[in-house]
């Protein structure tokens, strides 16, 4: 056998296995997150755009995010990842930097919606869409995502796939011709970030895992080679790739989906450790007249430079990789939610000035969940605040009741009688179907 | 936008049928031509009557007479199908023109049937993508396909993308916007075989249709999606020059489609003159052949 067809032999077993209790809870987190982040962004204009898109190039079977337009299934899926990636706020595996829910939960909902799948087998294909493209994910890191491969979307399709033959009951047979086929229809070059071709790649990469798996269920098949050929996936799109993660004798054995975090804020994970601090400085910074500050200094992980080093932003999106934007925001206000990522926080005034005056600087003594925020006052003196493991990290992930708060934050007024409903429904998935967690949604 | 990204746009935006060189509509009516003609043949193919039958349980809003179902394909998928016949029609010593006119022409034939594109526009859309099609094919190099990566999926991709959208009527900056999204979406493998190569090829011609799309609708891209630093380019053909693009473009034309007139190139002609459109003879022909 290949080693994809190893590893889709031991997902089948596993998917016919009881999950430990800490997986079920850590799934029914990953999925209540993206959802509530998907149903955040339900009203944005690029969402609006991407409906409308679908509207017209594709057919009518369901609708989604609680909005009454019909779309098919693939973009329907398009849409759910899309928004659920949309403002950045959604999760990341911190090793891989995949966002690992987006992908998975919008391939599945649909299947969910059309068909009679039993609660337990959507949290299954959850479990599983998360955890095979983590592992995907893992055998090319850290070569895959340094090229500038946006891993979302490249690894996004096998956990689509994956989790969309769970959905459709394939054997192991199944498992396999899905991924392969997949593998043909990877989306995402970093160039885009910043833009909303960024949360594309998670929506986009949600459709073709699910077309993917449709086409085998209708007989379309594809080698099982394609995955570690020398011309093959892991080929082309990584310098440096390993097997090991993908060995079905390690499926089980521990479960990666554990490492999965929740951003307390959005926008890219690495700058997180210098927003937190900048938002513990924010009572002393309360009553200082902003011209007293001259100067901000952030020293951080070189990656937070790499990764999040714009130097100004003029909109929500581009602040979202804008490490001095975040810590700007979070010293002026003490939050750093989605209105201080807004289009109209990225041009604010008082912002602008202030984010003009701060600068990062790299260090490698500071990891990835560590930052010292020094504000340098006029008068000489300093306020200095250091975070050294950042709340949303592995050390210090986001509690159940934590996750609640923001999921009731973005759904916003226009849900919040059902609030509590859909955030019940959604936190029980597997003892609730998609279809009944859709109908709190919708207002059924 | 990006020199070469703004470049390609530009060129796009400003080419005219009227200008169109008789040497170059005539490769484009070629194009077509044998498109269609090998789709139509490919529609018994297992691998047609496959998808055809996932995509037709989606429902659909057109009235598309669609490959390898009897049911009507929305826009999507009617140009996945045929872009799929298309390939697997091909004979299998094709040159490169025409393995990635498979992805080019169903995406601007598709794409002029949504909105209100004149034939002789479709054959400006055609040649356009032919020609920014095989230019970026020889400037991402020999390498690119070496590596593994199908060619149809990523130049072929650009052309398509470029050509859907003068179908689609897109001003020159939204065909830069869409570039962004032909450019992130390029994928495809080709070590899988003439049938995952015509699946890919299908893939291309409906995502490049989405892609030009997206823009139109408002969408945007990055500036230098092609030769950016995290770009196209530096992915998939680290070797490649994507300036090469670029050179002589709008001066000469590079490519080149000649070959036997096959089922529908009377009916392309006679569309000059006012005669029925080639859309309306190809659903009748696809109706017949099913």
């Amino acid at each position: 056998m290949t080693a994809l067809e190893e590893f889709a032999q031991g997902l089948f077993e596993l998917s016919q296995t009881t999950l430990p209790d800490e997986v079920v809870h850590e799934t029914r987190r990953c999925f209540f997150n993206v959802l509530g982040t998907s149903l955040g962004a339900r009203h944005a204009r690029e969402v609006d755009d991407l409906i409308l898109t679908g509207l017209q190039l594709g057919g009518a079977e369901i609708s989604v995010l609680g909005r009454s337009e019909i779309l098919d299934r693939l973009f329907a899926a398009e849409v759910l990842g899309f928004a659920a990636h949309f403002d950045d706020f959604d999760d990341t595996h911190l090793e891989t930097v995949i966002h690992p829910g987006a992908a998975t939960m919008a391939a599945l909902y649909p299947l969910g919606l059309l068909g009679d799948v039993p609660g337990p087998v959507a949290l299954m294909a959850m479990a599983l869409g998360v955890e095979a493209q983590l592992r995907v994910g893992l055998a090319m890191t850290p070569s895959h995502y340094d090229l500038g491969w946006h891993i979302t979307g490249t690894c996004g399709v096998v956990g689509a796939a994956v989790a969309s033959s769970v959905m459709l009951g394939f054997d192991a047979r199944g498992i396999s011709n899905a991924i392969a086929l997949a593998l043909t229809m990877t989306v995402g070059q970093r160039e885009a970030f910043g833009t909303p071709i960024k949360p594309y790649h998670a929506g986009k990469a949600a459709s073709n895992g699910l077309l993917a798996a449709l086409l085998v269920e209708e007989g379309v098949t594809a080698p099982a080679e394609l995955l570690t050929d020398d011309a093959g996936y892991f080929a082309v799109l990584s310098d440096e790739w390993s097997t090991a993660w993908i060995d079905p004798l390690d499926l089980g054995r521990r479960w990666v989906i554990l490492d999965n975090t929740y951003k307390p804020y959005p926008c890219g994970i690495v700058a997180h450790p210098a927003i937190e601090a900048a938002t513990l400085l924010f009572p002393q910074l309360a009553n200082v007249d902003d011209a007293k500050i001259e100067r901000v200094s952030v020293a951080c992980n070189p990656l937070v430079v790499e990764l999040m080093g714009r130097p100004s932003a003029s909109t929500g999106l581009e602040a979202r990789f804008c490490a001095i934007h975040g810590v700007t925001v979070g010293l002026l206000t003490g939050r750093g939610g989605l209105t201080e990522f807004s289009d109209a926080m990225a041009i604010d005034a008082r912002v602008v000035s202030l984010r003009d005056r701060t600068k990062l600087e790299p260090d490698d003594a500071h990891g990835r969940q560590a930052a010292t925020v020094t504000v340098h006052l006029i008068d000489g003196s300093t306020l200095v605040q250091s975070v050294e493991a950042a709340s949303g990290s592995v050390e210090r992930p986001l509690t159940d009741e934590q996750l609640h708060e923001k999921f009731v934050a973005l759904l916003g007024p226009e849900l919040e009688q059902r609030s509590e409903a859909i955030a019940t429904a959604a936190m029980a998935l597997g003892r609730t179907t998609i279809a009944e967690i859709d109908g709190t949604v919708q207002g059924r | 936008m990006s020199e070469i990204t703004t470049g390609i746009a530009n060129f796009a935006r400003a080419v005219t049928s009227d200008a169109l060189p008789l040497e170059v509509r005539q490769g484009a009516i070629q194009a077509l031509d044998t498109v269609l003609s090998q789709a139509l043949s490919a529609i018994g193919e297992p691998l047609v009557s496959s998808i055809g039958r996932t995509l037709s349980r989606f429902g659909s809003s057109s009235e598309l007479p669609s490959i390898g179902t009897d049911l009507p394909l929305s826009f999507a998928y009617a140009a996945m199908t045929l872009g799929t016949a298309a390939s697997l029609g091909m004979s299998s010593d094709s040159l490169l023109v025409a393995r990635l006119s498979t992805a080019v022409v169903p995406a601007c034939f598709i794409a002029a049937r949504i909105g209100t594109c004149a034939d002789e526009d479709l054959l400006v859309s055609i040649a356009v993508g032919l020609e920014i099609a095989s230019r970026s094919a020889d400037a991402l190099g020999p390498r690119h396909v070496e590596r593994g990566w199908d060619v149809v999926g990523s130049a072929g991709r650009l052309g398509a993308t470029v050509g859907a959208a003068l179908a689609l009527g897109l001003t020159a900056a939204e065909i830069a916007d869409a570039l962004g999204f032909a450019c992130t979406t390029s994928a495809g493998l080709s070590v899988g075989g003439k049938q995952l190569a015509a699946l890919s090829a299908g893939k291309t011609a409906a995502d490049s249709v989405e892609a030009a799309l997206l823009a139109k609708n408002g969408l945007i891209g990055p500036p230098s999606p092609i030769e950016g630093r995290r770009g196209l380019f530096a992915l998939v053909a680290r070797e490649g020059d994507p300036a090469q693009i670029l050179h002589g473009l709008g001066e000469s034309w590079q490519f080149s489609m000649t070959g036997e007139t096959m089922l529908f190139a009377s009916a392309i002609e006679s569309s000059r003159s006012g005669a029925r459109s080639i859309a309306t003879v190809f659903d009748s022909a696809v109706a017949n052949a099913q």
